[in-house]
């Protein structure tokens, strides 16, 4: 197991070493300099005397891997730059709207699972009825729909036509739990349906794969009942591989969130990093997409170890 | 990373020299799949018709009937410009399959291209290869493409071209996975026996067998492809006016979702209804291809 965790660690380094080239290029390939793209409003550009200055104000004067180690170097340190729409801190930035992001987050991930795997043992069980085809067809619409698009759907249903919840805006928890829920009920239905229906197709994948394995015949043969089987034999081995949908889906939150807190006037991370992107405020951007891929990378690295202690094949493959 | 139940890496090569053959009676064979090529097909031939089934030019303003609800005279109601809400998602059909289509096609060959090359290969090249799609895959796609959209800037090319850039790396897995499992098959042993070269033996005996994963990942590229162009053409960087899409038509439908629910709902539909299609087409073939799903576990 030592190894096998050894491996995936210095795997994610790799990878970790290449995302944050990549974020670095990313950034540099906004025609001109992204600094000077994103001041061009505030600064006098006509002036080589400013451009010179805000150039060396912001290293952009340095050799590009002079830049790239100082940038590092300031972003390991917790020193993410300073916001230019706004002139925040970043990181204070991030700070202050991630609590909003991981309510939305939670939320999102409880639903999800709250639907998803009943809906996919459902559908495993009763293979090939209709009630299968529904559970079928529901978790590929869950999976199709995209958030924008159930977002408004939602709001236009219940809160222009019959107004029980508010059609936007954030109410911390502090200002009372109940009116906090009805401002989330709709983001966190739309942000966890996507989740939710790639659980369900995963759930009713991996049990129809367990229950056609000889230990189950076997199970069977015993005598035991149908209802024997499926739970004490079927269900436990049949969700190692949920764990890794719930990691996969990860990366889809992070995503939908972005539309989600936007249509829903959420003061979270994602509505924060569409404005970034619009304003080409880059260190903003920098940082979102260095924090968004770190963020899946450590789920991913975490799944994977946790599937090899679940599943002892995978670390043996490793 | 994670690949241990990749949905399409889990594929089985059909160890049939007529692939695509096979591909198709799995399409045939299952319902959702019956389902989504009967739309597709539907959409396709409503992207080629729609200056002959559009009943107005999508372009044409009448500002005496902005926001107009449905009627007899306009099916769907009018925008905020008073164009004719139905024939602009008919010609919005038109830029989200282009999109779709060439955006998933420029992935695969080039995915394919680099994953055939990686499998074969193997070693540290292979191994490079693949953390390099590892840290890619490491952005949720759409986070990804939005932000290369905005530092190339908005348009539809550069949306496929952001997309090309992210979407080589899913179809660059799928092949190296089945190119790692068609190589040590006996007849890539027996060709590179009687001396066929590399690449020969990669293009004439590997690809054909790696093909039908590819295709359904194909299919379901396309429809990915759909949400992601209408996803960044609602956020404002995708298409630019005039021209119509389903993404641009429900951002500004968005605005306007009290007075006229239709403008924004209805292209919701419509991207809804494509990319549902293009996963039922590609994911009924995938369960049918899936070895360990075939086998009917359930006593009934």
């Amino acid at each position: 197991m030592g190894k096998y965790i050894g491996i995936r660690l210095a795997h994610a380094l790799v990878v970790l070493a290449i995302v944050v080239v990549l974020v670095f290029v990313i950034a540099r390939l906004i025609p001109g300099d992204a600094i000077m793209a994103a001041m061009a409003g505030s600064v006098d550009l006509h002036d080589p005397s400013v451009v010179a200055k805000v150039r060396h104000q912001y290293g952009l004067d340095q050799p590009i891997f002079v830049q790239f180690a100082v940038w590092l170097g300031r972003f390991v340190r917790g020193d993410w730059g300073t916001s230019i729409g706004t002139g925040e801190r970043v990181l204070d930035m991030f700070a202050r709207r991630l609590p909003v992001t991981l309510e939305l987050f939670l939320g999102a991930t409880v639903w999800s699972i709250a639907v998803g795997i009943p809906a996919g043992i459902i559908g495993a069980l009763k293979r090939n009825s209709t009630l299968d085809m529904a559970v079928t067809a529901g978790a590929m619409v869950g999976v199709s729909v995209p958030a924008f698009w159930e977002a408004i759907v939602l709001i236009y249903l219940f809160a222009v036509l019959l107004p029980v919840f508010p059609p936007s805006g954030y109410v911390p928890l502090s200002d009372g739990w109940l009116a906090n829920l009805r401002a989330m009920v709709l983001p966190t239905f739309v942000l966890g349906t996507h989740s939710g229906g790639l659980l369900a197709r995963y759930v009713r994948s991996s049990l129809l794969e367990v229950l056609g394995q000889d230990f189950i015949r076997t199970a069977r043969a015993k005598g035991f009942s149908e209802t024997a089987v499926i739970v004490k034999h079927a269900l436990k081995p049949s969700m190692i591989p949920v764990v890794t949908v719930i990691g996969l889906s990860w990366g889809g939150l992070l995503a939908g969130a972005f539309f989600v807190e936007v249509i829903f006037a959420i003061p979270g991370l994602g509505r924060m990093s569409v404005e970034a992107i619009f304003q080409k405020d880059y260190p903003v951007m920098q940082a979102t997409l260095i924090v968004v891929s770190l963020n899946v990378l450590l789920v991913n690295v975490l799944v994977d170890i946790l599937y090899g202690y679940l599943d002892p094949r995978v670390r043996v493959r490793g | 990373m994670t690949d241990a139940v990749h949905p399409v890496a889990v594929i089985a090569p059909p160890r049939s020299r007529n692939g695509a053959a096979a591909l198709l009676r799995a399409v045939v064979r299952n319902r959702l799949a019956r389902v989504g090529l009967v739309i597709v097909v539907a959409l396709c031939a409503i992207a080629i018709f729609a200056p002959v089934l559009a009943p107005y030019s999508p372009y044409d303003q009448d500002l005496y009937r902005v926001l107009a609800p449905p009627s007899t005279v306009h099916w769907l109601g009018t925008d905020n410009l008073g164009r004719d809400l139905l024939s602009r998602l008919l010609f919005g059909t038109r830029v989200s399959l282009f999109v779709g289509v060439v955006s998933s096609l420029i992935s695969a060959v080039v995915g394919v291209v680099i994953g055939l090359f990686s499998g074969f290969k193997g070693g540290a090249v292979d191994a490079l290869i693949m953390r390099v799609t590892d840290a890619f895959l490491c952005f949720p796609p759409l986070i990804f493409i939005l932000a290369m959209s905005a530092v190339l800037g908005p348009g539809l090319q550069n949306v496929m071209l952001s997309f090309a850039l992210f979407g080589w790396t899913i179809f660059a897995r799928i092949a190296r996975g089945q190119v790692l499992l068609v190589r040590e098959l006996p007849f890539v042993e027996a060709a590179r026996s009687v001396g066929i070269p590399p690449m020969r033996i990669m293009y004439r005996h590997i690809l054909p067998n790696i093909a039908p994963p590819v295709l359904v990942a194909i299919s379901i590229g396309i429809g990915t492809a759909i949400l992601i162009e209408s996803g960044v053409s609602f956020l404002g960087l995708g298409v630019q006016p005039p021209l119509a899409s389903w993404g641009k038509e429900l951002r500004v439908g968005f605005t306007y979702l009290s007075a006229a629910p239709l403008f924004s709902i209805a292209p919701g539909v419509m991207i809804s209804l494509a990319i549902t299609a293009f996963n039922f087409l590609g994911d009924g073939p995938r369960d049918a291809l899936d070895p360990r799903l075939r086998g009917d576990g359930v006593r009934r």
